[in-house]
């Protein structure tokens, strides 16, 4: 039984394969969001009001899903340097703020109402703190001190996983500013983050593009695709332009919706 | 005033799952000396023949040298390639293999592969690689051929009779292969040890590389052959 995807050096099948790990944490996700629902709106109209976040927050779940199941998260675990960036861009970038905008202020102020939690969740969300401790969590997992020997167990797997989950979220909380009590950035301040976060990569993605050799043993030496004629330097390289590339598209793309936003909020007629 | 979601659960949540995950932790990848192919043991060095770290190489020194072996076998244009003859005054890097193997045969030539496209050709000129297969029943000429050249049109692949393969791998003291039973579509697998076993330019190999080396290891050791230096434990 598999409870994780990590690398298992045996040869890349297509032949599908459960992950249940997988499943059993997305679904308590969604069981918790769905309790939460439940039991923390104040009313039925508040809850209905913010009706339209749960197909934000079940959109989540499901680039989650394909991010961490079979095929992806096999391919990116064991077999594809390439194929683990998608992963890592696809949760940070795409999954996580999908999740937190599904969270409406009510549930967040219920999940963290004060005390402690707020406190810590208010100092590791000052923007600065939130930049660098993302970026922090991008060095560490990518390093292959590090990566190499976590991707080889379903654990070590998971822990990677679960850091990109967690420092994806303190990321995104001043901007997408799912508790009213934390610090949210005004959307030139957001543009201006998310701007500085498509720059910082650069220097990891540089190192993936520019080595003179794989880095990680665990894609170097892992059993090749057969289908797939990808020798690993150029898996490597391709796994560092994707960071960049796809990593600063994302990101500009809603500096763009941010921008946009912004522009539209000033034109509207001011109400007397 | 609804009750607040403890966080208490989440984190039960978390370590249970962080339980489960450790309980089902699986083998980690490639170990180094694992042979390739089958689940049957076969060992990863020449039989009877110690290996050690050596000193500053990224292969392991075998204690007593292997001669270089004097077989002859058939390439892809079907002509007889005598090993001692055609790789004499050469470094040779000799593996014994199969093209049906799923994971460290095409790892180990593709590790080689890249490195030599990392040396200059004033190196590589002098670097001979040679694959001889260990399942002469399916991998036919054509099929070798396609195979190699898939990887590396530098490497030579050779073929003949089992018994003349056995008899080359006894030479520098390989076990005979080990065929699985066919599967219902005939498939099966092979063992076989998966070091490559080097030899200098003068004759005999001193080291073995096993599984596991990376291209950046080839790219160091490989030259320092070409330039004679000395291989000691």
């Amino acid at each position: 039984m598999n409870f994780w995807c990590s690398a298992t050096g045996e040869p890349w099948t297509w032949q599908w394969q459960p992950y249940l790990g997988v499943w059993a944490f997305l679904l308590a996700g969604l069981a918790a969001y769905g309790w939460a629902w439940r039991r923390l709106a104040p009313s039925a109209g508040e809850a209905e009001a913010h009706r339209w976040r749960v197909p934000w927050f079940v959109g989540g779940v499901a680039v989650l899903w394909v991010s961490l199941d079979w095929p992806v998260g096999q391919l990116g675990s064991g077999y594809l340097a390439s194929v683990h960036m998608l992963q890592f861009l696809l949760i940070t970038l795409v999954a996580v703020p999908m999740l937190l905008r599904g969270i409406p202020p009510w549930m967040a102020r219920g999940l963290a109402p004060g005390g402690w939690r707020l406190r810590v969740l208010r100092g590791l969300t000052q923007p600065l703190v939130a930049l660098l401790s993302f970026n922090a969590v991008i060095l560490v997992t990518h390093a292959p001190i590090v990566a190499n020997p976590l991707l080889q167990s379903e654990l070590g797997s998971f822990v990677i996983d679960l850091a990109w989950l967690l420092g994806a979220a303190v990321f995104w909380l001043p901007v997408v500013g799912a508790h009213p009590d934390l610090p949210h950035l005004n959307r030139p301040l957001q543009m201006a983050y998310l701007f500085a976060q498509s720059i910082l990569p650069t220097i990891p993605a540089s190192f993936l593009t520019f080595a003179d050799f794989p880095l990680y043993p665990v894609y170097e030496l892992a059993p090749r695709l057969q289908d797939l004629r990808l020798d690993a330097l150029t898996d490597q390289r391709a796994a560092g332009l994707l960071m960049k590339i796809i990593g600063g598209f994302l990101l500009w793309g809603r500096i763009a919706v941010t921008w946009f936003q912004w522009a539209s909020a000033d034109e509207e007629p001011v109400a007397t | 005033m609804r009750r607040a979601w403890p966080l208490c659960r989440t984190g039960a949540l978390l370590a249970g799952l962080g339980l489960l995950a450790a309980a089902c932790v699986p083998p980690t990848t490639g170990d180094a000396a694992e042979p390739s192919g089958s689940d049957d043991p076969v060992p990863e060095h020449p039989e009877g023949v110690e290996t050690s770290a050596a000193e500053g190489w990224h292969g392991e020194w075998l204690d007593a040298p292997l001669e270089r072996p004097d077989f002859t076998l058939t390439d892809t244009d079907g002509e007889p390639y005598t090993f001692a003859e055609e790789t004499q005054g050469q470094i040779a890097l000799l593996f014994f293999g199969f093209t049906h193997c799923p994971d460290i045969c095409p790892a180990h030539l593709a590790t080689i592969s890249a490195a030599l496209d990392r040396l200059p050709h004033s190196d590589t000129r002098h670097v001979e690689v040679v694959f001889v297969t260990v399942d002469p029943q399916r991998d036919t000429a054509e099929r070798l051929e396609e195979y190699v050249g898939g990887i590396d049109e530098r490497i030579t692949a050779l073929r003949g009779d089992l018994d003349e393969v056995i008899a080359a791998m006894d030479m520098v003291d390989l076990p005979p292969p080990a065929f699985d039973e066919p599967d219902e579509d005939g498939a099966y697998d092979v063992a076989h040890a998966a070091a490559i076993l080097a030899f200098s330019d003068d004759g005999p190999a001193r080291l073995a590389y096993p599984f596991g080396v990376r291209q950046e290891g080839w790219v160091q050791d490989l030259p320092r052959m070409v330039r004679g230096e000395e291989i000691a434990e």
